[in-house]
């Protein structure tokens, strides 16, 4: 299936998906370009987005406020439990040369775990507590990330440069979107 | 009012909404097209007969809408190859449809008749 197609299938409406992605086959069919097609999907995904966040922006808010909190959490966790325990470790000397190599380790796995994994991580969480409306949330709460990440980034990270602030900020959103399309949209109930 | 009363009056104000440009021109299309009126051919109609572009998902965007407000009424097709194995949706104009269109009709030749500057060719 094409890529656009199957952005649609886990962006769109489900009940109403079928027969537009049928539609959209047909007319590739029958000649229409890829642009088109391209086009004809990304209207589909923002009709649908905006629609949801107009006309459920309460529940708009709650995947952003769920998403932010998850944020703060996991952040808090990750640096009290992990980064300082692992200093305190350091600073009491008592790390054999075993714990020196792990340690040595953290800065990479912090990247790693900062980039991919935490925004991953808060997609998903985000999909799966809206499993309904899925991909407006998703986009709501990365909408969000875009807009405020440069600015938690600067709070959090000592601001050497704007360049990892920038990376950290484009990985989060990235990171948000792959993660709310790993979950199975779930069959709405009621009106679409 | 109370709450329950405010929320079925804006229910009830949404069902009096007059039709939009493009609830008008599907609802003409559809019953050009029925009953073979489904998202291809009816994007095909509004672009042919009335010039105007229309994406595939705003007309099943405002199909739902009429359908939510008993305008039409819609039923699924046999799966097709053509079409990756997916089901037509034919949608059909009903008589509450009907009455709509004809009050709309109505209502815009009322307001067109006797306007100087909208007869004849010129602007």
């Amino acid at each position: 299936m094409n890529f656009a197609m199957w952005l649609l299938q886990k962006f769109g409406v489900p009940e109403r998906n079928e027969s537009l992605i049928g539609d959209l086959i047909e007319e590739r069919a029958a000649g229409r370009s890829t642009l088109w097609l391209w086009g004809q999907s990304i209207a589909a995904i923002a009709d649908t987005v905006t629609r949801d966040l107009r006309d459920h922006w309460v529940l708009a808010l709650r995947a952003i406020g769920i998403g932010w909190a998850a944020t703060f959490l996991i952040s808090y966790f990750w640096y009290m439990v992990v980064t300082q325990g692992v200093a305190w470790w350091w600073k009491l000397g008592q790390m054999g040369p075993c714990g020196r190599a792990l340690a040595s380790l953290l800065f990479p796995v912090n990247l790693i775990v900062n980039l991919v994994i935490w925004p991953v991580a808060l997609g998903w969480i985000v999909a799966r507590t809206h499993g309904a409306r899925t991909a407006s949330m998703v986009l709501g709460f990365a909408a969000s990330v875009a807009l405020c990440a440069p600015w938690v980034c600067v709070q959090c990270v000592p601001p050497d440069s704007a360049e990892p602030n920038l990376i950290l900020a484009c990985s989060g959103v990235l990171g948000v979107l792959v993660g709310g399309l790993l979950p199975q949209p779930r069959k709405r109930t009621g009106a679409v | 009012m109370t709450r329950v009363d405010f929320f079925h009056t804006m229910k009830e104000m949404s069902k009096a909404q007059p039709l939009s440009e493009r609830e008008l021109l599907i609802l003409l299309a559809l019953i050009r097209l029925e009953p073979e009126a489904y998202g291809v051919p009816i994007a095909r109609e509004i672009e042919a007969r009335a010039g105007r572009m229309v994406a595939l998902s705003s007309v099943y965007t405002a199909l739902d809408r009429l359908e939510a407000r008993g305008l039409v009424k819609s039923n699924l097709g046999e799966a097709a190859s053509v079409r990756g194995g997916r089901a037509k949706r034919y949608f059909q104009v009903t008589a509450q449809g009907v009455r709509e269109l004809r009050e709309m009709r109505r209502a815009l030749t009322t307001m067109w008749t006797g306007i100087p500057t909208l007869e004849g060719g010129k602007a």
